[in-house]
């Protein structure tokens, strides 16, 4: 019985297989890619632009195409700590097939590591990240071909990429952006906007200001009446902003429909001791983890507003993480004993992460003293 | 220098199995997997408020506690997912073809199975109990073969499984021929191949009968938690077995010395060491990416074997329960035509493929998501020349283009409407699974399983590799895909990995000695059965 085998195994080939589908994979979602930094620009008015270009000798020859409203995953290597910061594309994947990606900064932030990275990026440098990634975009099948979108300040970013993307031709869908700021001087980004929606149709854009009158611009804060004044039929909301921005549209539109509600979630900081679900009564203010991982064991300290994840970074424990917000599940960590708290917003748990004791650490922050497992350090 | 008994690579669902059997056995395992995760395919992900499983749609083998196939055994004798909500799903499939010439239910039943065909045909009752006689005793007599890798004593199995040695590397249409199975019923009995990826002219009976007849036999099963839940239930026996998992890291190499395992290298730039590796990954990715010198026989063993074909998938979350949507059926299979190879033909381009599989699993567990929504999820394969042509610059046009044609056609044929309920939505392509778990050209359908080399073939040795020491278990690996075979192999691939001698060479146990050392399947044997077939005409040949 087994003569026919071994008779159709001498007279094999060896094949080869061609694998194009495994090298489109590898063209639209690489690994790693090698970008040079090749230009930072200061685009006054406390932004920064950062233009990023393959670093061909590294064996990066084109960058990943991505959909507008993703983001790339930077590591950041201090003096002291390893963590990663996390940025929405403001390029279109126009830009990336022509062979760059674009990323802008705001100048006063006031977090420890993007002042390290204001003043350390140096046009030449060299990084490598991955793909890009997240859930912020556009799709057909789910949302209103009329799209709204609400910003304020760098809530902005994703949906530079998303109207360029409109005039270039790679999206299709009809945008209208509510961009709010305090005063006039801070819509640093109208001009390019007023390019673009002097150019398409598709887009459209309602400038709001707070504190000062001028033409073209409302007066106020954006709400669903001024929206809805604005914009003809159904159509999906897109916010991009802070967690307070979130909250505050939330209530506008309250039981509106999940589906047609997206949020762009890049963690910022977030005020957990006021969440509303946050305990009364907390027992310490800073509690001890004891970390098992790869070579040993480890205690270390977590105050009970600072996220698991930052404390395992400043104590040279190393966690893949992306998002930061709960939503790529790469920080996937598991917890054999304590408590901790998760903002609903960020809680992204799976049902068996429940059952057998797994959190996000990029979210959660200790209410007690806990016991982790880390996959990799 | 030996750190562990025995190295595993992948904590797939073949890798957690097989490292979960040698743990019992006390033996020192590592397990180094490459994402952060285990389970590979089985796993799943949260949009919104959805949680979609990412494979699982039925279980094989599983079974009721009363009437447990051989998986279910084994995760009751390890305590593996002991404390899961297993959902059994009572349907079989509703078969719907586009031109009309079929829209009916069937339940996941034997008898009822059967008695539904006999509805259609009373005549057919004879060919069935031959059908059904048939594809039992491939069942019984493909479980000794796997029981003795592939090296069965021949004598034995002749004398248990005559009409098996005959039969089974049939195609399931000369089947059909030979049992005169009238055509309706016969367009019945085939539509499972849309799973398999292979026509009935083409697919072999005995590998059809081992799933389709599987199903029937015990029922598919789900778990409410999802398949990945499954996967940490593996996770936390291995810890507690005292077994090593090392996360976020890929085996870059496997070190070998004179035709012989040594240990592997990881990306992370570190060596372990063992003489024993079992490798969930496949064959054909280890011989080509991870050993510095492949035995040329061992290449060839793994160019016989074509990838059958490649996945193409749409998570639906909705926002409206099924009841209101008139969803009725857990799984629905859509055929253009019940023409099947015009069908099989068909997929080898995103232009004409129209076959599709949808299921609901809320039908099964009315709250598997939120109150007021419903999970579906849209399947299709493609023969592995239809991605070729896809540029970078229209993937994702194409990609959002082609589910929305899926599901247009199923609102149209069932005259429902799912669009305007679309809450969440993720779509993977080939290139999706090609990326996540580096299943070749996204390949997630494991071999072809033709008529075209002898029945021992993918069941014995063509997964067994010259280099001592290495042993393979998973989907893509050793025969069918499937995730019952997928836990299976490795059990397998542990047990027999344990034997592999001493003195250097795999082990080549006989037929009766590896029933003795089953832990499982002890009494599974017990009286030989022979099963006088009513088949006219052809001989064997
Ligand atoms: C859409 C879809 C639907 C399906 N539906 C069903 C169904 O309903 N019923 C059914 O029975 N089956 C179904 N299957 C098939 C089933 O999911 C698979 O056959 C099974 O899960 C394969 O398991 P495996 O053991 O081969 O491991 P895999 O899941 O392939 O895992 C291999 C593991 O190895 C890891 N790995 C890869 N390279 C390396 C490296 N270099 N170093 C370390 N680790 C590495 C991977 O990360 C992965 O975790 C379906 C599959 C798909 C895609
Ligand atoms: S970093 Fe994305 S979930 Fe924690």
């Amino acid at each position: 019985m087994f003569k026919k085998t071994e008779k159709s195994i001498k007279h094999t080939e060896i094949v080869q297989y061609e694998n194009t589908v495994d090298n489109l994979a590898a063209s639209l979602h690489p690994k790693v890619q090698h970008l040079v930094l090749s230009k930072i620009t200061d685009l006054q008015s406390g932004y920064i632009e950062f233009l990023f270009k393959p670093d061909i000798l590294a064996g990066t020859k084109k960058l990943a195409v991505f959909r507008p409203g993703q983001f790339i995953t930077f590591d950041i290597e201090m003096k002291d700590m390893k963590t990663t910061r996390s940025f929405p594309l403001v390029s279109s994947p126009l830009d990336a097939r022509s062979g760059f990606y674009k990323i802008i900064l705001k100048r006063e932030i006031s977090d420890k590591v993007g002042n390290f990275i204001l003043k350390n990026w140096r046009e030449g440098q060299k990084f490598s990240i991955g793909a890009p990634s997240g859930n912020f975009y556009y799709e057909k099948l789910r949302d209103f071909s009329n799209v709204v979108a609400v910003a304020f300040g760098s809530g902005v970013f994703p949906f530079m990429s998303m109207a360029k993307a409109i005039y270039e031709g790679d999206e299709n869908f009809n945008l209208t952006l509510f961009y709010e700021s305090n005063r006039a001087k801070n819509l640093v980004f109208k001009r390019f906007f007023d390019w673009i929606a002097s150019r398409t149709d598709k887009v459209r854009v309602v400038y709001i200001l707070e504190n000062e009158n001028l033409s073209g611009c409302k007066r106020g804060i954006v709400s669903r009446d001024m929206i809805e004044e604005n914009v003809e039929g159904g159509y999906s909301i897109f916010l991009s902003g802070s967690q307070k921005f979130y909250e505050y549209m939330k209530n506008q539109y309250f039981n509106y429909p999940p589906k047609l509600y997206r949020t762009f979630d890049l963690k910022q900081s977030v005020d957990v001791i006021s969440q509303k679900n946050y305990p009364k009564f907390v027992s310490s203010e800073i509690f001890n983890i004891q970390v098992k991982c790869r070579n040993g064991i480890k205690v270390i300290q977590c105050m009970k507003n600072q996220t698991i994840l930052s404390a395992l970074e400043k104590n040279g424990i190393n966690v893949p993480s992306g998002c930061r917000s709960g939503k790529c599940a790469l920080c996937h960590t598991k917890i054999v004993a304590g408590q901790v708290y998760i903002p609903d917003d960020f809680d992204g748990r799976r049902i068996a992460d429940f059952k057998y004791g797994y959190i996000h650490p990029c979210c959660s922050y200790p209410l007690s003293n806990l016991i982790l497992v880390v996959k990799d350090c | 220098m030996k750190d562990y008994d025995i190295i595993v690579i992948g904590a797939g669902s073949g890798g957690l199995a097989a490292a979960v059997t040698a743990l019992k056995k006390n033996k020192r395992v590592l397990i180094i997997e490459k994402r952060n995760v285990p389970g590979g395919f089985s796993t799943s992900f949260v949009r919104g408020r959805f949680e979609f499983d990412v494979s699982l749609h039925e279980l094989n083998s599983f079974g009721a506690y009363e009437n447990q196939g051989e998986l279910r055994r084994f995760f009751e004798n390890y305590r593996i997912a002991p404390d899961l909500q297993w959902l059994q799903i009572d349907e079989a499939f509703r078969l719907i073809s586009l031109d009309n010439e079929i829209d009916m239910e069937f339940p996941s039943d034997v008898w009822k199975f059967r008695g539904k065909l006999l509805e259609m045909d009373s005549d057919a009752d004879l060919a069935l109990s031959a059908f059904f006689k048939l594809g039992h005793e491939c069942l019984e007599a493909e479980n000794f073969i796997a029981e003795t890798n592939g090296k069965p004593d021949i004598k034995l199995l002749r004398k248990r499984y005559p009409n098996y040695v005959k039969f089974a590397s049939y195609s399931l249409d000369k089947v059909f021929k030979l049992l005169h199975m009238p055509k309706k019923i016969k367009d019945v009995l085939s539509a499972y191949w849309i799973y398999l990826g292979v026509p009935p002219e083409k697919l072999r009976f005995s590998h059809y009968a081992s799933l389709f007849l599987n199903y029937l036999k015990r029922h598919p099963y789900i778990p409410k938690e999802r398949s990945y839940a499954i996967s940490l239930s593996f996770d936390k026996k291995i810890r507690e077995l005292g077994g090593k998992i090392l996360y976020n890291t890929a085996v870059e190499k496997i070190i070998t010395e004179n035709g012989k395992v040594k240990g592997v290298l990881t990306d992370k730039n570190e060596k372990f060491f063992a003489d024993k590796i079992i490798s969930n990954l496949t064959p054909y990715t280890v011989y080509r990416n991870l050993l510095d010198n492949p035995v040329e026989r061992d290449l060839k063993k793994t160019s016989i074997r074509e990838f059958a074909s490649c996945g193409f998938t749409v998570f639906l979350g909705l926002n409206k329960s099924f009841k209101d949507l008139k969803i009725k059926n857990y799984n629905y299979i859509i055929y253009d035509t019940l023409d099947t190879q015009k069908s099989f033909a068909d997929a080898s381009s995103l232009k004409t493929n129209r076959m599709m599989t949808v299921s609901c699993p809320n039908v099964v567990s009315r709250d598997y998501s939120p109150e007021g929504t419903t999970i579906l999820v849209f399947n299709t394969f493609f023969t592995a020349d239809a991605w070729k042509e896809v540029k970078e610059k229209d993937y994702y046009k194409i990609k959002s283009d082609y589910a929305e044609k899926m599901i247009e056609t199923f609102e149209k044929k069932l005259n429902i409407s799912i669009r305007e309920f679309i809450e969440e939505i993720e779509i993977a392509t080939p290139v999706t699974y090609s990326d996540y778990l580096g299943c070749p050209d996204g390949n997630i359908y494991g071999f072809l399983y033709g008529t075209y080399h002898g029945i021992m073939d993918d069941l014995s040795f063509l997964h067994e590799s010259e280099i001592n020491g290495l042993r393979f278990c998973g989907g893509n690996t050793v025969r069918q895909f499937g995730y019952g075979q997928a836990y299976l192999s490795g059990y397998r691939a542990a047990m027999l990995s344990m034997l592999d001698g001493m003195d250097g060479k795999n082990s080549h146990i006989s037929a009766e000695d590896r029933l003795a050392l089953n832990e499982i399947d002890a009494n599974y044997y017990k009286k030989p059965r022979y099963i006088e077939i009513n088949i006219g005409g052809e001989k064997d040949e």
